[in-house]
């Protein structure tokens, strides 16, 4: 190679090693140009197939292409949308979790101006809940010194999404062949104590353990299954009273939650590992007949249906309350799961908005998309909910029709729960009682202990 | 021959790792030291806000208690991590570099010693995370051997109390293979003829090993014992995908630290400060190690 060749060759390898490193990811660029193709990101694997359905009918009734791009998983996705909103380089609609204040707001549409209530009124009840801003959760941020930028500039009743998919917590599955052997009736427990019962009765039958769960998150418990005992045993205001630091978890009204976990660690129920067992572990495990019970929410029925188990094989039923709570019995409250928001940036911002509103409103599409994600869609779906896929029929009609306790303890829960950092303790202090390391009560005064240093230290 | 005319060819042959330098390292980290002094969520840096020392003083001066206890149980075990690191691997190394220079099957036993440094760390944490479980490999060879005072029912990963010891298990079986090198390489170079000498004049074999060898690998040892605090202090991969960080912060670590904060709570100015800070810390920590083993050599 000669001389000049070779300063041609580098000179090319030097630009496009700094084209490389400036260009983005480019699809939005074609949707941009041609105004034929949204692109749409979403880090839901199991829910690119119901994206797909619903694209193809938006494409039928529009013309206009949706392309699907997947990036799982969760930390991945958060971390390429930050990658790509500081490039500007997003694409047109971005599948993102139910919350305000999460940070992307700098970045996607506000659409209480574009969204009007002739839309917002065909979705489900709370749909719209931890979507739109409240003023809870501006006097929260007003006050925080750690609120980002973003956070504080947030006004009350902005919303930067629409409701996708509704779901909810708070559910056990149970394996019934487990439960038939050991001599028990395959149905839901009516108290925490009888579900105990039951646990036991396995576990002396069969050696099988009780429970399993995603420990290895420290607050799961909490999130999935503790509070659900606490807003039963204390009512929505008891709860309320704790994350706003009125109460003690030490307190009579409180501590039998705590005890409840000191039980099951108390009597061997939970599966052993279960502090290493992330989400998914713990399906496998249940799914696996390593655990009579496993601890899930509404979308966990398609990750067992996915391991291999059939519906008759599993019992579901939401969290039972203890003995003595003021709520006898909990009705799953769903909240929104997913939205879907429009790049602020987008060169086809209308299409994107007819896009999102489409997929959210339309009963067909939310169908087609329901049913090919197997999750429930946060739209009233009228006479078309007989097109559901049976088993997602059922859970969907599981659901409370009405906001229940959860949705008004929860503008309490998305403000303060994440802010008051004795929560974080508290998690993790669970843990240590699930290790038999604490007890109910240790655990119960560490979380006053941190709450009270925190509150004198301004925190 | 290098003329006049085309003398600054080379120079743009240097050009693309110049610019990639300039625009990964330099940049980034130079970044990363201004995002330790603002509040910023991640995304546009406009909405950044300056916050002074403030992000220092949350986590160093208990501003937030919590992050504070955080911060200071994860720079302890990673210290652990540093201490049990030197103190097992170097003998350990020093051991096996003696074995290969001196057995006969030294290519077999290069590749088994090796394998940790070609295997994909990912993966192969996983397969250890697989070890430790409570139905794993480990607590069925210590029922086998009728160890069953040391089986951990929750798995090793599963108690507070042994989940950073399988941490440090799965860090010294990383870093073995690197320092393994190291003194594999120095006592190759070490030439023959001292050791000759030496015998010719009565010298035991181990006043070889005390008066030649350890004084000759003395600065390979200031190396990697470098390395080794430097890859604690860096400790990430294994604790995020065996038991992140948990159960109730027993194995938490910087890195962990770190990453939560960045990329779970979003306060990217806060965990580039615990970044820094623990940066500063082993930078003190390889000084004083310099410093004491120049001493001695």
């Amino acid at each position: 190679m000669n001389r000049k060749a070779g300063c041609i060759l580098s000179t090319m390898t030097a630009s496009a090693l700094l084209l490389s490193a400036c260009s983005g990811g480019g699809g939005d660029d074609n949707a941009a140009g041609s105004g034929k193709e949204l692109t749409m990101w979403t880090w839901k694997v199991a829910y690119t197939p119901g994206f797909e359905a619903a694209a193809k009918l938006y494409e039928q009734k529009t013309g206009v292409k949706v392309k699907i791009d997947t990036f799982t998983p969760d930390d991945t996705y958060r971390q390429k949308f930050q990658a790509a909103a500081n490039s500007k380089n997003l694409p047109d609609v971005i599948n993102w979790w139910a919350t305000a204040g999460d940070s992307i707001e700098g970045s996607v549409l506000e659409l209480s101006g574009e969204i009007k209530d002739d839309v917002l009124g065909k979705y489900v009840g709370t749909a719209m809940d931890p979507i739109r801003i409240t003023q809870t959760q501006v006097d929260s941020w007003k006050t925080d010194k750690n609120a980002t930028t973003v956070q504080k500039g947030l006004k009350v009743g902005e919303f930067y999404g629409l409701p996708l998919d509704i779901g909810g917590f708070f559910t056990f599955y149970g394996n019934k062949k487990l439960l038939e052997e050991a001599g028990l009736k395959a149905e839901a427990p009516k108290t925490w104590e009888e579900f105990v019962s039951m646990m036991e009765a396995v576990k002396a039958k069969s050696g099988t353990p009780g429970l399993v769960f995603g420990a290895k998150i420290p607050d799961l418990w909490e999130n999935w299954a503790g509070s659900a005992l606490s807003i039963m045993h204390g009512g929505p205001q008891g709860y309320i009273d704790l994350l706003e630091r009125k109460a003690k978890m030490s307190d009579p009204a409180n501590l039998p939650v705590v005890k409840a976990m000191e039980t099951l660690a108390g009597k061997d129920l939970l599966m052993p590992g279960v502090l290493s067992t992330d989400i998914d572990g713990a399906d496998q495990a249940f799914a696996a007949g390593k655990a009579a019970f496993d601890l899930g929410g509404s979308f966990t029925m398609s990750t067992l249906l996915a391991m291999g188990m059939k519906p008759e094989d599993i019992i579901t039923f939401p969290v039972p309350p203890l003995e003595g709570s003021k709520i006898q019995a909990w009705t799953t409250d769903p909240f929104t799961l997913t939205q879907l928001s429009v790049n602020k940036d987008s060169k086809n911002r209308e299409a994107a908005l007819d896009f999102i509103t489409f997929m959210t409103t339309d009963p067909e599409a939310a169908v087609a998309f329901a049913n090919g994600a197997y999750t429930v869609p946060a739209v009233n779906l009228g006479d078309h909910a007989k097109d559901l896929d049976p088993n997602l029929k059922s859970i969907s009609d599981a659901f409370a029709k009405e906001p229940g306790p959860y949705s008004e303890a929860s503008p309490a829960i998305n403000s303060l729960r994440g802010k008051h950092k004795e929560w974080e303790v508290y998690a993790q202090a669970l843990q240590s009682v699930i290790e038999k390391k604490l007890t109910a009560e240790q655990a119960a005064g560490k979380f006053d202990d941190t709450m009270a240093k925190l509150e004198a230290s301004g925190n | 021959m290098v003329t006049t005319k085309n003398k600054w060819v080379p120079y743009l042959f240097l050009l693309p790792g110049v610019l990639l330098f300039l625009g990964v390292g330099v940049y980034s980290v130079g970044f990363s030291i201004l995002l330790s002094f603002y509040n910023w969520s991640g995304i546009d840096f406009s909405t950044a806000r300056f916050e002074g020392l403030a992000n220092f003083r949350q986590f160093l001066l208990g501003d937030d208690p919590i992050v504070t206890q955080n911060f200071y149980k994860a720079l302890l075990h990673n210290a652990l991590i540093a201490v049990f690191q030197v103190v097992i691997v170097v003998p350990a190394a020093l051991v096996l570099a003696f074995t290969l220079q001196n057995t006969k099957m030294a290519a077999m036993y290069r590749t088994v010693y090796f394998l940790p440094m070609i295997a994909s760390g990912v993966a192969i944490f996983y397969v250890w995370k697989g070890l430790f479980e409570p139905a794993g490999a480990l607590n069925a060879l210590f029922q086998w051997i009728g160890l069953d005072f040391l089986v951990i029912p929750g798995g090793m990963l599963g108690s507070s109390s042994t989940s950073l010891m399988g941490i440090i298990l799965t860090t010294i079986w990383g870093g073995l293979p690197g320092t393994l090198i190291l003194y594999y390489a120095g006592l190759t170079s070490i030439d023959p003829t001292l050791y000759e000498a030496a015998s010719v004049d009565g010298a035991s074999k181990t006043t070889l090993i005390r008066k030649i060898t350890w004084p000759l690998l003395k600065p390979i040892t200031l190396i990697a014992v470098i390395q080794m605090i430097n890859g604690a202090f860096q400790t990430f991969e294994n604790v995020f995908i065996m038991t992140g960080g948990g159960p109730g912060g027993s194995s938490e670590v910087i890195g962990t630290l770190v990453y939560r904060t960045a990329f779970l709570d979003n306060d990217y100015g806060l965990a580039s400060a615990i970044g820094w800070v623990s940066f500063l810390v082993t930078g003190v920590i390889a000084i004083f190690s310099i410093r004491s083993f120049q001493a001695d050599i």
